[in-house]
């Protein structure tokens, strides 16, 4: 997430300067020409119209008083001007007295005597200068002169005008370049910043040093990222100490939100189903289940039953994803809604599904009945031959409950696991011997 | 209309100039090799239609100033035009800058100082002693002292 080169602030700082820098150079580079030119025009004309008078002054004085060389340095005034084109005395009658035509540029005569003082055409000045003496009217001086050094010049006040203009543009877009650089520098340092801080990479303070907004926006942002690092440090020992709390808890947990996608699942719930988190977190539960050989009938309660839900599962062993099962899994699922409240005071509503493996408990249950049932049995037996029992003094016979006389190798026999083999004992076999002596001699 | 005037002012100036007429010389510098002129040459040179000497050397003119009557004299005889056209010529002469403009002097020592110390000056005095530094040239071949001599 890195800010567009073309769309950054230094570039649009930049783009807005020039945008408005550039047209006014523009405009100077169109408006300083011209109005120098005006300027120059101006200044021109000024000095032909005193050339012109300095030259109709030689040859006022020249002609009246017929000094020839008051009339050549009057005439050298203007001569001396390399744009003159034509230059043409009259007298008092308008008659030529003298004409000097350089080029092509010289009119019909009656034209130029009806001419204005000053006559700015486009390739030439047109003066007309009265010769006066001593208040006498002598003539008229009529000259022209080429607009080529006037041209020539703006031509040059054109190409240096371009120059600087285009210079400035070049010089100030630098300037502004760097400028906007500068300025905008703590905003690029914050940006990234910034960037750095949401992809959990470590944040380095940024330093600047200026007072202004951005050292104030610079600094504010130093301070939240701290008290924002400290949170977020609180947060994961927070997380943490949840974390190995929820692994310690022998029960595989998963939390879903309301749109029945698991949002975590515990170590325990890994270590149950052998999965990693990553390939069931974020996953839809109806798939995840499905996938871990939940029972459709299972799911599909589990989907649209009651907030709370409790029951006994049997994974079979070949749908059960755990290997190295030698039964089928006993899982008890219980399902129980959980409702948060956000830092807005939202009310956010999760689930949080308890599986249990009760394999086992099931197993120890069923083998705890199986053994009670067999020590019921044994204790039935047992209870069988305890007690007082009625016995003959004489006969040894014992009497059952329904009052019968029984032998007591009969009753013994029918009342325990007992069974009799005969034989006599030395004293009886002593007495039967006595009475067969030939028995008794023949023992050792 | 302008030109019959003009025609007639100087027919009565031609008129008045030879009621006066005196005995003219064409002086020149005595380094000056010329010794003699043509009539044409002379109004050649003061109509500023010749401009250089023989030799190539530019010619530094001397004329009188406006309404003497050797001027008005040389001008009727010689130029056979008005001081005002002549002028007119010389205007257009050093307008163009073809040429070097003349002096014009108003006394005859200016004059002939000016011959004695200009060597490709010429001028056109009375008839009078003159200096070793200055020479009069013959006209046509004749002196000023011949009958045919045409500035008289």
């Amino acid at each position: 997430m890195r800010a567009d080169t073309l769309y950054s602030l230094k570039t649009k700082f930049t783009a807005l300067s020039l945008l408005i820098v550039v047209p006014v150079i523009f405009i100077f580079m169109i408006y300083y020409p011209k109005q120098l030119s005006i300027i120059f025009e101006d200044a021109l004309l000024e000095r032909y119209t005193e050339q012109a008078m300095a030259a109709s002054f030689g040859l006022a004085v020249g002609l009246s008083t017929e000094n020839y060389t008051l009339i050549r340095e009057g005439v050298a005034q203007v001569k001396r001007n390399k744009e003159l084109l034509y230059i043409i005395i009259l007298d008092t009658l308008s008659d030529v007295i003298a004409v000097d035509n350089r080029t092509e540029y010289f009119p019909d005569v009656v034209f130029l005597r009806n001419l204005p003082r000053i006559q700015v055409e486009s390739s030439i000045v047109r003066l007309r200068q009265p010769i006066i003496f001593e208040g006498n009217l002598l003539g008229e001086l009529l000259l022209g002169f080429s607009t080529n050094e006037i041209d020539e010049r703006l031509g040059e006040i054109r190409q240096l005008s371009y120059l600087i203009g285009f210079s400035s543009v070049i010089l100030i877009s630098f300037l502004i370049w760097i400028m906007t650089s500068k300025l905008t520098e703590p905003l690029v340092k914050i940006a990234h910043a910034a960037v750095s801080f949401s992809k959990d990479e470590a944040y380095e303070t940024i330093e600047v040093n200026t007072k202004d907004e951005i050292g104030v926006l610079t600094r504010t942002f130093n301070a939240m990222v701290g008290k924002l690092n400290d949170k977020t440090s609180a947060l994961l020992e927070s997380k943490r100490f949840n974390e190995d709390l929820l692994a310690t808890i022998p029960s595989a947990l998963v939390t879903i939100d309301n749109s029945f996608r698991v949002v975590s699942v515990n170590k325990s719930f890994c270590r149950l189903f052998q999965v990693l988190p990553n390939t069931v977190e974020g996953h839809v539960l109806q798939q995840v289940l499905e996938n871990l050989g939940f029972p459709q009938e299972t799911i599909q309660s589990i989907l649209y039953g009651k907030e709370f839900y409790d029951v006994e599962i049997r994974l079979p062993v070949n749908q059960s994803t755990m290997e190295n099962q030698p039964d089928d899994i006993i899982l008890r699922l219980t399902l129980t809604s959980i409702v948060r409240h956000s830092v807005s005071s939202e009310q956010l509503k999760s689930m949080l599904l308890i599986i249990d493996d009760i394999s086992s408990d099931i197993k120890a249950e069923e083998e705890r009945i199986k053994l009670i049932q067999e020590l019921n049995v044994s204790t039935t037996k047992i209870n069988t031959l305890s007690g007082l029992l009625p016995i003959c003094a004489s006969c040894k016979k014992i009497r059952d409950d329904q009052g019968g006389w029984n032998v007591l190798e009969q009753y013994i026999h029918d009342h325990s696991e007992a069974k009799f083999s005969h034989s006599l004992c030395p004293d009886c076999a002593s007495k039967f011997v006595g009475d067969l002596p030939s028995i008794n001699k023949k023992s050792p | 209309m302008c030109t019959s005037i003009r025609l007639m002012i100087f027919s009565i100036f031609v008129l008045s100039i030879s009621l006066h007429a005196q005995n003219i010389v064409v002086i020149v510098n005595s380094e000056n090799p010329i010794v003699n002129l043509s009539s044409i040459d002379l109004k050649n040179i003061f109509t500023a239609d010749k401009a250089v000497w023989d030799e190539g050397n530019s010619i530094q003119l001397v004329d009188w100033k406006i309404a003497t009557n050797v001027r008005e004299q040389f001008y009727a005889t010689i130029l056979r035009k008005s001081p005002a056209i002549v002028r007119k010529g010389w205007v257009q002469k050093i307008v163009i800058g073809s040429i070097y403009p003349p002096a014009v002097l108003s006394s005859e020592s200016e004059i002939i100082h000016f011959v004695a110390t200009h060597r490709w000056a010429i001028a056109y005095i009375e008839k009078k002693e003159l200096p070793s530094t200055v020479k009069t040239v013959t006209l046509d071949g004749r002196m000023s002292n011949d009958p045919a001599y045409q500035l008289k």
